[in-house]
Parts: structure tokens; sequence; C-alpha cells
């Protein structure tokens, strides 16, 4: 490097390498993914764990055989981060503690834990497309909202900035990203950098305090077109309203929730998100009933309190616990038709 | 690849390094940088590298017969050879369509139900910057300004070079041709500064120019009647300082990219908003463009040297043609019509030029007229269609006394526009000391931290407003 006329370069590519190692290694000693050292602990399973996900089994839930056994009712679980939650041990989140619930109250059930973090609805049905016909569920949960809104405004808002007319404004591409972006994507520095400043700039931006005008009709498209997709693989859908730690409009959040919140949003105020969330329970529960669906009203048996969310929809430990069990009351008059052959698909 | 990605941070250092690698082979260098631009360009879309391949062989065999050419009859068919082919390609790709949609609007206004064939092809990038390139390398050549480059690889280097291949500054071959001719010692000092010019550029885009747009420009252009007056003028104003970060900031990393291979591309902005009039307005925006079109379009038509009339009629003819050089839309048109306008009415006032013995006052006064006289015409550049102008305006006029611009976005327009106003010996001396002064750690311990900064805050859509021309 010394005397080299690139030295500046090598050295500005170095000390970019030793930045990313170092922050890599931070934030896998915290229990984060990262792209060199791989899943954080909580997700790394022992040989002889019970819980997916492996090699062969891609749910994050108790390994079971694609063939479902007879009497028993196979539910899919179609959600996001707050379902797939990595930083916990499996045995702790939701999904898996549902499963122990209802088998508790006699009810001979598989879960499969299909949530991924930051997947929407539309992602959540083609995985389901995939590997649906594969693992035959009985029922598909959809337990989603927040990605749905994020990626929806900021569809929908870009869609009006354009046909308002910017001649010299990008437009979002829908092709995907060369390699070097997604590898950009998965590094430490790319994800820090995103945290600390995306937020803070947002700040700049004049936020909605009311959702985007075509929310609702999208999100009731998506659960139609995800609504076919079970279909298609044999089973009925559930539809669940999504719970969040402050739904109150007008009440302040606190700062690291409004930061989180500014990350991947945007377009919206911390009000219009509240406000976005509640027309899309509103429209998730409209689309249910215009489909036929069953819908699973979560909101007001839902948890409520800071000692149940990390933040505005992720659970703690405890807010897990008890979501299983919202979801179990529930689910349970369900299940019990399905036993007694009233769904469609009874008599496996 | 954009200037602001992942791919050109990869793609700039790993050329620089082959560059390097290269030393004392000037062929090599040049096969090597043909290749890195031909690249450069088919990430966008392999298939359009066929069509300025075509356009280089095209003036690269036009140029050598025209210059053994001693017939001027013969020696004029080639250059509309020329002009043909280039001015065709760019007919074909960026105005047919638009012509074809006026003419149906036309015969639509006729009561004439006539339809008339449009196309699906993509306007290719660049392809207005290249072609300008190449059509003043042939009309050099036939006026015998210029001889004949020989080297084919020189010549396809010239036309495609990756630093301003997508959006200038427009470079004159005989600017550039002449500095591949000669070996070039690329030195610490020139990778160092051309790395800070970049780096200059970058934040002009990223931290201003985009952060403008989403803040302010956008989402009042998206929806004019949703905002009070004050908001429809900050966002004008902020539009003002976006285009111009955005496309000086261009600029500057094609200008930084090119130092640090060893080459020199002209600068294409000096403050222009500082301007005391709109004639000097563009001796200092876009530069590399408003030279060609004063060079290759104003004196060929006859200039200032013929009667007043005339005149009026060139300088006209002159902006109208450079405003759809912008784009194939009317609001192009009309903006490059008021330009000319301006600049009709600058010749005719007497006070068009500054004085040395004006007040202070009278040239802060002539720069904010000028200033705002050309923002107006950014209104025109920036809307979508005429009723799109006509909501805004209309929106003016509706009393709405809510400010809905958030302070942190007014500090960035503050800040766009003082970077604007600086003087540019200070920043280039600036740069350069710390370029040349500053320990080589230290500088990359800087630029490490803004790659940093500059990802944290860039927008995954914000491509360069300049790419669409």
């Amino acid at each position: 490097v010394k005397g080299s006329p690139y030295a500046v370069v090598l050295w500005t590519l170095g000390l970019l390498a030793v930045a990313e190692l170092g922050l890599e290694w931070r934030a896998a000693a915290r229990g984060w993914e990262t792209l060199l050292f791989g899943a954080p602990a909580a997700s790394r399973l022992p040989a002889d764990s019970p819980f997916g996900r492996t090699a062969d089994f891609p749910f994050r839930s108790r390994v079971v055989e694609e063939r479902v056994p007879p009497g028993v009712t196979r539910l899919w679980l179609a959600s996001a981060s707050y379902a797939e939650h990595i930083f916990l041990p499996p045995e702790q989140i939701f999904p898996v503690l549902l499963e122990d619930e209802l088998r508790r109250r006699g009810h001979q059930v598989e879960v499969l834990n299909a949530s991924r973090a930051a997947q929407g609805i539309p992602a959540a049905a083609a995985e389901l497309a995939e590997l649906g016909p594969r693992y035959r569920p009985d029922w598909v949960l959809l337990y989603q909202l927040s990605n749905d809104v994020d990626a929806l405004t900021n569809q929908l808002q870009g869609e009006t900035a354009a046909g308002g007319g910017t001649p010299g404004a990008a437009q979002p591409s829908a092709a995907a990203a060369p390699w070097p972006t997604e590898l950009a994507r998965r590094t430490t520095l790319y994800e820090q950098a995103k945290n600390q400043l995306s937020p803070r700039l947002a700040a700049a931006r004049m936020l909605r305090d009311e959702p985007v005008e075509g929310l609702g009709p999208a999100l009731v498209r998506d659960l139609a077109d995800f609504d076919r997709t079970v279909r298609a693989v044999g089973a009925r859908t559930l539809v669940c309203t999504f719970v969040t730690s402050e739904p109150d409009l007008g009440r302040p959040l606190p700062p690291d929730f409004e930061r989180k919140l500014l990350r991947t949003n945007a377009h919206l105020s911390a009000d219009g998100w509240r406000a976005s969330i509640a027309l899309g329970n509103r429209a998730l529960a409209e689309g249910a009933a215009q489909l036929g669906l069953p819908l699973l009203d979560l909101l007001p048996a839902a948890p409520q309190g800071a000692e149940f969310f990390e933040d505005l929809f992720h659970f703690t430990p405890i807010g897990h616990r008890a979501m299983a069990q919202v979801l179990a009351d529930q689910l349970e008059p369900w299940l019990g038709a399905g036993r007694t052959g009233a769904p469609e698909r009874g008599g496996r | 690849v954009n200037f602001n990605s992942a791919e050109f941070l990869l793609f700039l250092p790993l050329v620089l390094l082959l560059h390097g690698a290269l030393r004392s082979r000037e062929g090599s260098r040049h096969v090597l940088l043909l290749a890195a631009s031909y690249l450069f360009y088919m990430t966008w879309n392999w298939r359009y590298a066929g069509l300025m391949a075509l356009s280089t062989l095209i003036d690269y065999g036009l140029a050598l017969w025209l210059e053994r050419a001693r017939d001027p009859r013969r020696r004029r068919l080639l250059l509309i050879a020329s002009l043909g082919t280039n001015l065709g390609l760019l007919a074909v790709f960026k105005y047919a369509n638009f012509f074809a949609r006026s003419g149906q609007s036309l015969f639509q206004a006729f009561g004439l139900d006539w339809a008339l064939p449009q196309h699906e092809l993509l306007l290719p990038v660049g392809i207005s910057f290249y072609t300008f390139q190449t059509l003043s390398y042939t009309i050099d050549v036939y006026r015998g300004q210029l001889p004949a480059e020989r080297s084919l690889l020189r010549f396809a280097l010239f036309v495609s070079f990756f630093p301003q291949l997508v959006a200038g500054p427009i470079v004159r071959a005989s600017e550039f041709l002449p500095q591949l001719r000669e070996p070039r010692d690329v030195r610490a000092e020139q990778v160092q500064l051309g790395l800070a010019r970049i780096f200059r550029g970058l934040c002009k885009k990223v931290l201003l120019a985009d952060l403008l747009a989403a803040s302010l420009v956008d989402p009042v252009f998206a929806d004019p009647s949703a905002f009070g007056p004050l908001d429809l003028a900050l966002a004008l104003y902020a539009y003002a300082f976006q285009i111009y970060c955005d496309f000086s900031g261009y600029s500057d990393i094609a200008i930084g990219a090119a130092l640090a291979l060893g080459y020199v591309l002209p600068e294409n902005f000096d403050r222009p908003y500082l301007a005391q009039n709109v004639r000097e307005f563009w001796t200092r925006w876009h530069i590399t463009l408003s030279t060609w079109l004063r060079d290759y379009l104003y004196i060929p038509l006859g200039g200032n040297r013929g009667t007043k009339g005339r005149t009026t009629r060139n300088l006209l003819l002159t902006m109208l043609l450079g405003g759809l050089w912008h784009g194939a839309a009317w609001n192009f048109v009309l903006w490059g019509a008021y330009h000319g306008l301006l600049l009709v009415l600058a010749r005719g006032s007497e006070r068009h030029a500054g004085r040395a013995a004006d007040s202070t006052l009278r040239v802060v006064a002539r720069r904010l007229l000028c200033f705002h006289l050309v923002l107006f015409g950014w209104l025109l550049f920036r809307v979508s269609s005429l009723e799109h102008l006509s909501e805004y305006l209309t929106a003016f006029a509706t009393p709405l006394d809510t400010v809905q611009a958030r302070p942190l976005a007014l500090v960035l327009l503050g800040a766009a526009a003082l970077a604007h106003c600086l003087p540019r010996p200070a920043v280039d001396g600036l740069q350069r000391s710390f370029a040349s002064r500053v320990p080589v750690p230290v500088q990359a311990a800087v630029y490490a931290a803004l790659v940093i900064v500059l990802v944290g805050a860039t927008l995954d859509t914000a491509a360069f407003i300049y790419f669409q021309f």
C-alpha cells in the first residue's frame, strides 16, 4: 500500500472491511445474524432438537413428518418476525406455545410456523404455494399487517408521486437488485447505517398522519389472492386482526419505538402508522366477511402493556405466552368444528 | 451502474487498481477502459451498447473519409450522412413517440381520428450526451479544426468513457483525444484529488439533492392542491437546489473518477444562481451543453451577426432545441422557449450585464431577479404536463395558511443554498489541501465514514435526474 498511487483507495476499502468485521463480531456476540458469523445462537439448534428450521424442515416450529397423521389437524401460521422471533429459543415463541396449549386442551394439532421476517401477505402466499402441497395444512392462519402497511404505503405513495408528475424523480424498480447491492444489504455496516440514519433523516419528510389512499382495497386484494392460494392447497384461511402495543392515536411513542417505525416506513408519522394499522384491521375484517372467511379478532383480548411488547409489535417472552393463550381461545371453536367434520377438509 | 450504488463502489476501485497495474502500457489501459465503459453501460441494457458501437463505427469511418475527401459536395454529403445517422437515432429513440402523440392530438383537435405509429423502445441512457459528442467530432473534422482520429480504440473510448458517458459533461474530441494520445502517469495526488471530488459529488447528490426531493419537492409536486403557497414556494426553491446538487454532483463524480484515472474533464457548473442575468446564467449552468449549442447551433445559424430579427430567431431556435434536448415533452419545449425569450429580452436591455461600478445592492437585486426568473423556468421543467403546471399555479392562489415543511427540510435547503454559493476556488483549495496535506490513512478514515453516512442516507431508488436526458 505504501507508495502506491492508490493507497487512499486501498486504505478506504481496508478500513471499511475492518469496520464491518468489528460490527459483525459485536452483533454476533449480541445474538444477531450476520453475514460472516451466520445465524444467532438462539436460532442455532442442537442436533437432537425437536424444532426446526433444519435442512429438511423449513418451519420454525416442532419438526413433523410431511404426511399428516390420522386425526391430526394441521395449522399453518403465515406471519412475520413477530412469530419467527429468531432471538428467542423456539420453545418460547407463540406458535410453539400455541401448539403446546392446544394439545394441553386435548386437541391433536400440529403447528407449522411459516413466519419469516419482513414477509408480507404476497410473499407468504408464494411460500404456501410452494410448500403447501407437500405439508397439506387444514387451516392457514394469517397474522400479519405491519410489513404490508409499510410496503403498500411506500408503493401507493410512490404511485401518487409519479402520477402527480415527477419527471426527475426516480421510480421504484420492480427488478431484483444486482448482487453487489444484495451483498451490501446483508452487511452489518449497512444495517447499522440504515438503523442510525434513516429514521433521523425521515424527520425531514412531511409524514402523513392519515393512511394513504387505496390502502384498504389493496389489502383486500392481497387477502383475496392469499385465500385463492390457500384454497388451491386444499386448506381454509383464518384471518387474524393485528395487535400493536400502542394503538391509541395521539399518544406519543417511546423514542426507540418511533425510530424503529421510521426505519421501514418513509411516509407515515406515528399516528399515520397507527391509523393505517387500524384501517388495515378493518380492511382485513371486511375482506374476510366478503370472502366468507372466519375472523379471529385478537384486538379486544390481546395483551396490553410494556411487559408484553419489546416494541410496537414484537412480543417479549411473557407476551408470547399471552398471545398463545388468546389465540388458543379463539381457535378452539374452529378446531372443534374440524374434528366434527364441519370444515370442508374433514376425514383425515 | 449508478454512481450512488454498491456496484460503483466495487466497480471504480477495481478499474482504478487494474488501470494502475497496467502502468506504461497505454494500449492495454485503453482496452481496459473501453471494456469497463461498455460493461458499465451494459449493466443498464446490454442491447443498447450495440447502438453506441454503431454510432461510434459510423462516425469513425465517416470522419476518416471526410478528411481524405477534397470535393466540397462529397464532404458535405459525408457530413450530412453523419448528422443524419446520429440525429436519426436520436429522433427514433427519443422523439418519434412524442411527435406521433402530438400529431395525433392535433388531428383529434380537428376531429380526425388518425392513429400514428408509436414504438415501445426504451430511451437509451446517455444517448443525448454521446450523440452530441460524436456530432461535434464530425463537425470539427469537417471544418478542418481537428484531424480525424486514426485509432478506432481511442475514438471508441472517447465516445464511451464511463465517467461521463451517461450524463456528461459533454466532452469535445479536441479536449479528450489529445489526452488519450499521451501516456498518462497517474500520481497519488491525482487519485487523492479525484477521490475527494467524487465524495464531494456524492455528498451533494445523496445528502442534499435526494433528501430535498424526498422531504419537500416530491410530496408537494405530487399533490400541489394539498399545500399552501409557502410550501409550494419552498418546494420550488428546493427543486432549484435539488437539480443543481443532483446534476453538479454527477459532474463532480465524473470529473473526479476521470481525474483518478489521469484524465481531465471540463467543468460543468460555476455557481449558476449567482448570475446577474440569464445570459450569464448559461455561462455557469451545464457549461458544456451551452457552449456546444453556441458553437454548433447558434453560431452556424448566424449568431448575432445579422439583423436584430435574425438574432432573435437564432436565440429562440437554439433555446427551443436546447429545451427539446432535455426531454421529449411540451414542458421542456416551453422551458426552452422561456429561456430563449429571456435571452432575447436580456439582449434588448442595456442593463443585462454587470458593471464593475455597480453597487452591491444593485448586484444583489440583479442576482435575485435572475434567480427568480430561472426559478420560474424550473417550474416549467419540473411539472409533468401543462395541466400539472396549471394545478401548481392555481394552488399558489389558494389561501392555506399551514406550513407542512419540516424544520430539518429547511435546514437541508439552507445547506444546499450554502453549498451552491461557496466560491469554487475556496472549495477547490480546501479539497486540494485535504488531498495533499492530510495523511492518507486519515483521508481514508474520512472516506470510510462518509461511505457509511451515505449508505445510511441513500434512498433505494434515487437515480440521477439527468440520466433521463
